[in-house]
C-alpha cells in the first residue's frame, strides 16, 4: 500500500473529515460498482455504495493497515451489505430493464462488437452466479482494469492463483451468460 | 497442463490489452485456439460492458453522510474500546497482543496476591480456603514420597495451628485437622491439645483410643472448642502389639528387638541396679527401649516401695539414652538424685515423694505427652550421676540404697495413688489386657511414631 494511502487512512482514523472525503472519492466507482453487479439496480447501489463508507467511517478505529488495500476492506463490507439487503428484502432483486442505460457510445465500438453487445444488467444477472473470488477477479481484472498483481493484493493470493482464477472465472461466467441467454438480445 | 493453459491465456489477454486482435493471439496459440476463443471472446465483450453510472446527486449526497459520520464519531466521546483500539493502533501491533498481556498480567497479579493474603489466613477467613487449596496443589506436585509426608506432617501441624488460633479468637468456621487422640473423657475430646466435643451426631468411624491418629472434621463452636461432625481413626494404626515377655531379662537386647518392644523390658529390674546400669546405657545408646520401663514400672504393683524407687530410677537410665522419647516427668527428676548424694541424702528422701509425679504419669492420660518432652538436654544429668560414684564414697553410694528407702518410707506406699489404684496391678503385665498396659504402649507407638515421622 503506498505511503500516502496509509497517511490518509491514518488521518481518517485520528477523525479527519477531509480525509475521510478524500477515501471517498477516491474508492466510491469501485465500491458502486462492486455493487451494483450484486443487487443489480442502480439507486441500491448508490445506496448501498454511501452506507459503505458511513461503516467505513464508523469503523475507522479497528482497521489495521496490513498492507492489504483499503479496497478489499470496502468490498468486505459491502459484501456484508448486499448479503444483508438480500436477507431483508428476499433472494435477489430483480433487474429492471428500463434501468438500463445507454451503455456505450456505438459509434466508438467495433461493428462486431455492437452487433454481439454485452448488457451490463445482464452481466449482473450472470455474475450472481459466480463464487466471490470469480465475480472479483471479472469485476477488477475486466471492467475495471487491474493488473494480475493488484488483483493478487486485493483477493490476498499469489498472481499464478489469479490466473488461474481468471480462467476458471471467464469459463463459468461464460456458460452463466448462456444460462442468462445475454446474447439472444 | 491446466497451469501452461492459464499462462497462455493470461499472456493473451494481455496482449489484447495491448492491442493486439483477437485472431493474431490465437495464431500464436494454434494448439489453444479451440479452447482460447470463447474465454477471449468474452474478455473483450467485458472491456465493452459499461457500467451504469451513480447519478451525481446521490454520489454527492453519499459523500455528505460519510462527512456526517465523521463528524459524529469526533464528536463522540471514546469508549473505552475505541480508547483501547486507538491505543493499540498506535502501538501498531495486533489488538490480540496488548489485551493477552494484560490480562496475563492481571492473572498472575491476582494469583500473587490471593497467595500472599491467604499466607497468614485462619479458618473463618475467606482466604483460607485457598492457602488449603495451595497446600493440596504443593502435595499433589510433590513426588518424592519421603518429601511428601513431611510436608504432609507439616501442613498438619499448621493447620492444628490454626484451628487453636481460631479457637482462641473465638471464631465460628469448619474445620478440617489430623492429630494424636490425646484423651477420652466421655464426649470431650483431646486431640493433639485441641478440645474435641464429641456428640450423637459426630459420625465416627473407627475404634477410637488413646493415642489413635484421627481426622477430625467439625466446626468451632466459639466457645473453645470444635464440634466434631466426624471423626475417622487411621485403620493402618491398630492397637498397639501386646508386648512380649521376653525383653523382660536386660534392656541390652534392645539391638535385635525393635525399639517399641525394648522399652517395657526395660523397666523390671532397675531398682537394685540404678547405679550399675547407668553408665553403660548411655553409651550404648540404645536406650530408646528403656525409657518406657518407667511408665511400667509405677503401674507395676509388684512392690509399692520398690515400685516408688524404680520409677524414680528408671528415668535415670531412660534419659540419659534416649533423648527423643524422654517423659518429662521421668527426666527431671534424675537431676534431683544427683543432688542428693551430698550429705543431706537422707533428708532429700523425702523427694521420693515427689515420686508420686510418675504416679500420676501412672494414669495413661499423661503418658501421650512424651511427644512433648523432649528434654534430651536434661540427659546430660545422668552423666553426672556418675559423680557420685567419682566423689567416690563408696559409703555413699549406698545412698541410693537410701533413696531406696524412700520405698520404705510408708509414704509412698501410702501415698493412696499407687495403692488405690488396683489397674496398675492389673495391667503392668503385658499378657493382662486390662488396657493401660496398652494404652502406654500406644502412647510410646505415638511417639516414636512422631519421632519416625
Amino acid at each position: 500500500m503506498p505511503d500516502d494511502q496509509v497517511a490518509l487512512i491514518r488521518r481518517a482514523q485520528r477523525g479527519d473529515a477531509a480525509a475521510c472525503a478524500a477515501l471517498y472519492d477516491e474508492h466510491y466507482d469501485a465500491v458502486y460498482r462492486y455493487c451494483y453487479y450484486r443487487v443489480g439496480d442502480t439507486d441500491l447501489a448508490q445506496d448501498l455504495a454511501a452506507e459503505v463508507f458511513v461503516r467505513m467511517v464508523e469503523k475507522l478505529d479497528i482497521y489495521q493497515v496490513r498492507g492489504r488495500p483499503l479496497l478489499a476492506w470496502l468490498y468486505t463490507i459491502a459484501r456484508n451489505l448486499v448479503v444483508d439487503t438480500h436477507r431483508a428484502n428476499g433472494r435477489m432483486m430483480h433487474i429492471s430493464l428500463d434501468q438500463a442505460e445507454p451503455a456505450v457510445d456505438g459509434n466508438a465500438m467495433p461493428v462486431d462488437q455492437v452487433a454481439r453487445r454485452l448488457e451490463a444488467e445482464c452481466l449482473a444477472a450472470a455474475m450472481a452466479r459466480l463464487t466471490e473470488d470469480q465475480r472479483q477477479v471479472i469485476l477488477g481484472k475486466f471492467v475495471e482494469g487491474r493488473t494480475n498483481a493488484q488483483m493478487g493484493a486485493l483477493l490476498n493470493k499469489t498472481e499464478g492463483a489469479i490466473k488461474s482464477l481468471q480462467h476458471r472465472a471467464l469459463a463459468a461466467l461464460r456458460r452463466a451468460l448462456e444460462i442468462e441467454r445475454c446474447y439472444e438480445v | 497442463m491446466r497451469s501452461d493453459f492459464d499462462a497462455t491465456l493470461d499472456r493473451c489477454l494481455a496482449d489484447l490489452a495491448a492491442g493486439a486482435s483477437l485472431d493474431t493471439c490465437l495464431a500464436r496459440h494454434p494448439d489453444h485456439a479451440a479452447e482460447l476463443r470463447p474465454l477471449l471472446e468474452l474478455a473483450v465483450d467485458l472491456q465493452y460492458v459499461t457500467t451504469p453510472r451513480a447519478a451525481d446527486g446521490a454520489r454527492a449526497e453519499g459523500r455528505q453522510r460519510v462527512l456526517a459520520a465523521a463528524a459524529a464519531r469526533l464528536e463522540q466521546r471514546p469508549s473505552f474500546a475505541t480508547w483501547w483500539r486507538r491505543a493499540v493502533l498506535a502501538l501498531r501491533v495486533p489488538v490480540w497482543r496488548p489485551a493477552a498481556a494484560l490480562a496475563l498480567v492481571l492473572l498472575v497479579a491476582t494469583a500473587a496476591f490471593l497467595l500472599v493474603a491467604s499466607t497468614s489466613s485462619l479458618p473463618g477467613d475467606a482466604f483460607y480456603p485457598v492457602k488449603l487449596a495451595r497446600q493440596a496443589v504443593q502435595l499433589a506436585f510433590t513426588f518424592d514420597p519421603l518429601k511428601e509426608r513431611i510436608l504432609a506432617d507439616q501442613f498438619a501441624t499448621e493447620r492444628r495451628y490454626d484451628v487453636g488460633a481460631a479457637l482462641s479468637m473465638g471464631r465460628t468456621a469448619t474445620v478440617h485437622f489430623e492429630g494424636i487422640l490425646e484423651s477420652i473423657d466421655e464426649d470431650r475430646w483431646l486431640v493433639s491439645g485441641l478440645p474435641v466435643v464429641v456428640s450423637d451426631a459426630t459420625r465416627i468411624d473407627g475404634e477410637p483410643y488413646r493415642g489413635a491418629p484421627v481426622d477430625v472434621r467439625g466446626e468451632l463452636s466459639g466457645a473453645g472448642n470444635v464440634r466434631a461432625l466426624s471423626v475417622f481413626v487411621d485403620p493402618d494404626h491398630a492397637p498397639w502389639p501386646e508386648m512380649t515377655g521376653t525383653a523382660t531379662s536386660t534392656p541390652t537386647p534392645t539391638a535385635s528387638l525393635p525399639p517399641r518392644t525394648a522399652a517395657p523390658t526395660a523397666t523390671a529390674r532397675p531398682p537394685a541396679t540404678l547405679t550399675a546400669p547407668l553408665p553403660p546405657s548411655t553409651p550404648t545408646g540404645t536406650a530408646t527401649p528403656t525409657i518406657t520401663p518407667t511408665p511400667v514400672r509405677t503401674d507395676e504393683p509388684g512392690g509399692p516401695a520398690g515400685a516408688t524407687a524404680s520409677t524414680t530410677a528408671t528415668p535415670l537410665v531412660i534419659s540419659s539414652p534416649l533423648p527423643a522419647t524422654g517423659e518429662p516427668t521421668a527426666t527431671r527428676q534424675p537431676t534431683e538424685p544427683v543432688e542428693t548424694p551430698s550429705p543431706p541424702g537422707p533428708t532429700d528422701t523425702p523427694q521420693p515423694t515427689r515420686t508420686p509425679l510418675p504416679s500420676v504419669t501412672r494414669q495413661p492420660t499423661n503418658t501421650p505427652r512424651p511427644t512433648e518432652t523432649p528434654l534430651p538436654t536434661d540427659t546430660p544429668p545422668p552423666s553426672a550421676t556418675p559423680q557420685p560414684t567419682e566423689k567416690s564414697d563408696p559409703g555413699e553410694t549406698p545412698e541410693p540404697a537410701d533413696t531406696a528407702r524412700p520405698t520404705e518410707t510408708p509414704e509412698p506406699t501410702n501415698t493412696p495413688k499407687l495403692t488405690k489404684t488396683p489397674e496398675p496391678t492389673e495391667t503392668p503385665k503385658p499378657g493382662d489386657d486390662d488396657g493401660s498396659g496398652r494404652a502406654a504402649c500406644k502412647k510410646q507407638g505415638v511417639a516414636t511414631a512422631r519421632r519416625r515421622a
